[in-house]
């Protein structure tokens, strides 16, 4: 037990009033600030720059030439639409990604697509597209690419689009990692929008998933900092005069956290709402996937009560929640298992569920669903919809009265 | 509006039931030891709903189709049955919010009331949005809808619990009326607080089935709000403790992305340790000579006997509630052997860690986990570490529970503390076991386990730091004595008015609001 006097009166001579523990918090933000900054920086605090001058490029693909003095200028294509791609010299030296932050690309003329692009360690080529609406200069925050990693070979500059006049991109400017740069892109994962995703809730990453600077360890350091400044100022812990002074040093880190959480929540209420608010439940599934939720749908109604269903599709979202919006249909569906299951699992009168399933056919004469390696059952398509299908197993003697006098013909599923 | 309202009747019914079954037996002029009325609406919720679960296996057994009104009234038979047995709440006065338990004991810090309520309008603000989130969007995460409301629906439309058997079994058989998913050894507690839902509003609607999470969630937040205040917490610090639990983010997912069982078990269990660690409390604080089972008399029992009854429910909304409920008889090791308790149970904890290590080599399987000895415990390590300290499940918590330990580190092991330190290590020597020798290690390292295992205990945790800072910092914590000339004020949850009698069949519950320091034990 920490011994601390009962008394109203306070500890220190001279408490510290309010504003010096704000003043104290501050600090020691800048503390913790500054601490990540320096484990997560990496070369020198400036940074370097680099200039790739638009006239130092080659064509690759579609019009266009360097035009010394302006830079690249690609022309546009008459009669169709405009396809062009630049790239650096076979002679360009090799850069190290983790040197260079981002890109700053400047052009005149336009408006097209923009593309910037660059040649991985391994010989691929990566592309990133320029936002739309950007206008020269635009910053190109390479570090959120985790393509843009160790040596990079080269880089391409593409464009694409209905041009009416030339584009020129006068220079590509490699942006290096200043401190000042990485100390922004920490506040940027920070503040990135972290969505709901339609898996599992095992974790929530707290901003951007790259975890290369987390704010929890921010908050935490910041906590710690404040806490040994406010101490060293009340001269010890038993001198504490205001116990809630040295809580708030605790409590502003958490909030600022809060309020970074709360934030996403809000975008992700607003997100939320304009997909789903004011619509029926009908309405509410199509926005996530209105062919597979309509197909559904239609299969279930034309399944009489009762019936045994298996929901097959090569992909195991689908299959898996094929199997639940048949509910409430007495439906199977194998979550690790993309095959049909052989054909004497099947029984008469229980219905097959093919949702984009490939390696599928059936022949309407032979009233045969035919699968893998001369699998076979025989059914009835009672639905084909877009390759999609719902059938009925059949008996062979319903199959034999089914193809009597059934015109030829196949569907593939 | 209607399914509003038919929401709110499948809400209501249940938390009134529960709220005249927690009173039950309850004597003119007595108040009970559950906490401030908002507690007390929470705890009744979570005790109808279970009632409501029971109620509709018991109409499955019996092979009545369910029904909202059938089982409406079914319920609400039960809480008149309660009423009957306690004339005291016929009284229109019993109903009454005595002002003493909305008044605050510091009244004169209207600075830290501000503070206060300005946090727990946070809070609510934060529960109107995660609402909004589960009312607007359908089933959403994957085993929401791949295990738990496949068997909702199903039983929906049946009105009845159909048996859900595994697939292999379901191909096996023809029957109709048996269904299959990808867990149909889950229990059933959780899709039929759904169906619940769904027959309130006579369609099964991807949204409102889901209130229940939002609901558990408030309830949670409430009781423990709730159970601080009761343990003689300002008001400040109270709500300080209630925001962070509620800010935790990943508890927040759980409510916004309804669907899965954690977030039940997390509460169910929380609010049974808080019961649980509050009678201790009691226990603790009981005069000497008297022996534990003393304060099963007036007042206490009764946090005893509702920290069981949702023990009991643990292992029927999700399997490891089984280990979750075993914990709770870990206190009574130290309260019955006050002296060798404490090493009975370090001993049984060596002896269990060794034993799992060496069955570990045999691969065998203990509840559908296969022991294994390819654990790479570094990264099992790491994983954690990100996911507690880096990541942003859990903002400060662990920081806070770790500088907790460490401010307590002299304490943890003193009377009335060894208990619940005892429960808290359980768990984690529980999930520690879980993690490091058996295949879930796997899941730890890719992230799927951890904090889905962890929310179970964090609710408890969360209670066991208040108890310890409690203890720790008393004149901050707790509510300032009353000064002379003026009457004592009435602490929130006292077990009988007039003032307590020491005698042994009604000991008092708490600890003397006045009290500078918590009072020594007497075993």
């Amino acid at each position: 037990m920490i011994p601390i006097p009962a008394s109203d009166k306070p500890l220190v001579d001279t408490p510290l009033l309010h504003w010096h523990v704000a003043i104290i918090a501050l600090v020691g933000a800048l503390l913790a600030f500054a601490t990540l900054l320096t484990w997560r920086h990496e070369g020198s605090w400036r940074g370097p720059q680099r200039i790739v001058e638009g006239s130092t490029l080659q064509m690759v693909l579609g019009g266009g030439a360097p035009v010394t003095g302006k830079g690249f200028q690609f022309q546009p294509q008459t009669g169709a639409t405009t396809s062009a791609v630049a790239s650096t010299q076979r002679d360009f030296a090799p850069i190290e990604a983790r040197d260079w932050a981002g890109v700053r690309l400047h052009w005149t003329g336009g408006p097209a697509t923009l593309l910037f692009g660059w040649l991985d360690p391994d010989g691929r080529q990566r592309v990133i597209s320029v936002a739309n609406n950007e206008s020269s200069p635009a910053f190109i925050d390479l570090l959120r690419e985790p393509e843009w990693r160790g040596a990079i070979r080269g880089l391409t500059f593409l464009v694409r689009g209905d041009m009416a006049a030339p584009l020129t991109l006068v220079r590509i400017e490699l942006v290096g990692g200043s401190a000042m740069e990485t100390a922004r892109r920490m506040v940027a994962e920070w503040t990135t929008f972290e969505s709901w995703h339609g898996g599992s809730i095992n974790y929530v990453y707290g901003g951007h998933s790259s975890l290369a600077s987390p704010m929890p360890v921010f908050a935490a350091l910041m906590a710690v900092y404040s806490m040994l400044l406010f101490l060293a100022f009340t001269r010890g812990w038993a001198k504490i005069g205001n116990g809630w002074q040295l809580a708030a040093l605790l409590m502003i880190p958490w909030l600022l956290l809060d309020i970074r959480w709360v934030t996403n929540l809000g975008r992700q209420l607003e997100t939320t709402a304009q997909l789903f608010a004011g619509k029926t439940a009908v309405e509410r599934r199509r926005v996530d996937d209105a062919d597979f939720f309509s197909f559904i749908e239609r299969a279930k109604a034309q399944v009489p009560n009762g019936a045994r269903v298996y929901m097959f599709a090569d992909d195991e979202y689908h299959r898996v929640k094929g199997g639940y919006l048949l509910r409430p249909l007495n439906s199977l569906n194998i979550a690790k298992e993309p095959s049909l299951l052989p054909p004497d699992t099947f029984r008469p009168g229980e219905y097959l569920v093919l949702f984009k399933k490939r390696n599928v056919r059936y022949s309407r004469r032979e009233a045969m669903l035919r699968y893998g390696d001369n699998a076979a059952v025989p059914a009835e398509l009672i639905d084909l919809d877009r390759g999609n299908g719902l059938f009925r197993v059949l008996s062979e003697e319903e199959r034999r009265a089914k193809t009597a006098n059934v015109t030829p013909g196949s569907a593939q599923p | 509006m209607i399914d509003l309202l038919m929401s709110f009747l499948a809400l209501a019914i249940p938390t009134l039931t529960g709220i005249v079954l927690l009173r039950c037996g309850q004597r003119s002029g007595t108040t009970l030891p559950y906490g401030h009325p908002v507690a007390v609406t929470a705890l009744g919720y979570l005790l109808g709903t279970l009632l409501v679960t029971v109620m509709m296996r018991l109409s499955s057994l019996v092979g009545i189709p369910f029904s909202f009104v059938g089982l409406s009234l079914a319920v609400l038979a039960i809480g008149a049955a309660g009423l009957a047995l306690t004339p005291a709440l016929r009284r229109r006065a019993a109903w009454r919010i005595p002002p003493s338990a909305v008044a605050s004991q510091d009244a004169s810090q209207a600075l830290a009331k501000l503070v206060a309520l300005l946090l727990l309008a946070l809070v609510s603000v934060r529960f109107a949005m995660l609402a909004a989130e589960v009312l607007w969007r359908p089933l959403y995460p994957w085993d929401a809808w791949a295990q738990w409301a496949t068997k909702a629906h199903a039983w929906y439309a049946s009105g009845t619990l159909a048996p859900f058997v595994w697939p292999h079994e379901w191909l096996a058989m023809r029957s109709a009326l048996v269904f299959t998913d990808q867990a149909p050894h889950y229990p059933a507690t959780v899709p039929l607080l759904q169906v619940w839902h769904a027959l309130a509003i006579g369609r099964f609607d991807e949204s409102w089935i889901n209130l229940p999470w939002v609901a558990a969630g408030a309830a949670l937040v409430a009781v423990f709000h709730g159970q601080v205040r009761a343990l003689g917490l300002r008001v400040l610090p109270a709500a300080v403790a209630t925001y962070a639990l509620a800010s935790l983010p990943f508890l927040n997912t759980h409510i916004a992305l309804a669907g899965y069982a954690d977030l039940h078990i997390g509460v169910y269990y929380g609010v049974a340790a808080m019961l649980l660690m509050r009678w201790v409390d009691a226990v603790a604080t009981a005069p000497a000579g008297a022996r534990p089972w003393s304060t099963w008399g007036k007042g206490a029992r009764r946090l005893l006997i509702l920290a069981f009854i949702f023990a009991l429910a643990l292992p029927f909304i999700k399997r490891p509630g089984l280990f979750w409920a075993a914990s709770l008889f870990v206190p009574f090791v130290i309260l019955l052997l006050p002296r060798a308790g404490g090493w009975i149970l370090l001993a049984i904890s060596v002896l269990a860690v060794t034993t799992l290590f060496l069955l570990s080599h045999t691969g065998i399987r203990i509840f559908n986990y296969q022991l294994v000895t390819d654990t790479d415990y570094a990264e099992v390590a790491k994983s954690l570490a990100q996911n507690f300290f880096a990541m942003g499940n859990w903002h400060l918590f662990w920081y806070v529970f770790v500088a907790t330990l460490l401010l307590g580190l002299k304490v943890l092991w003193k009377p009335r503390n060894d208990a619940h330190t005892a429960v808290v290590g359980y768990g984690f020597v529980f999930l520690g076991c879980v993690f490091f020798f058996s295949v879930a290690g796997d899941w730890v390292s890719d992230f799927t386990t951890v904090n889905r295992a962890i929310i179970h205990m964090v609710p408890m945790v969360a209670f066991y730091m208040v108890l310890i800072l409690r203890y720790q910092f008393p004149e901050w914590l707790q509510a300032a004595p009353p000064k002379h000339g003026r009457p004592a004020p009435p602490s929130p949850l006292p077990t009988a008015v007039p003032a307590p009698v020491r005698a042994p069949d009604s000991l008092p519950v708490f600890a003397p609001v006045s009290s500078p320091s918590p009072a020594p034990p007497s075993r």
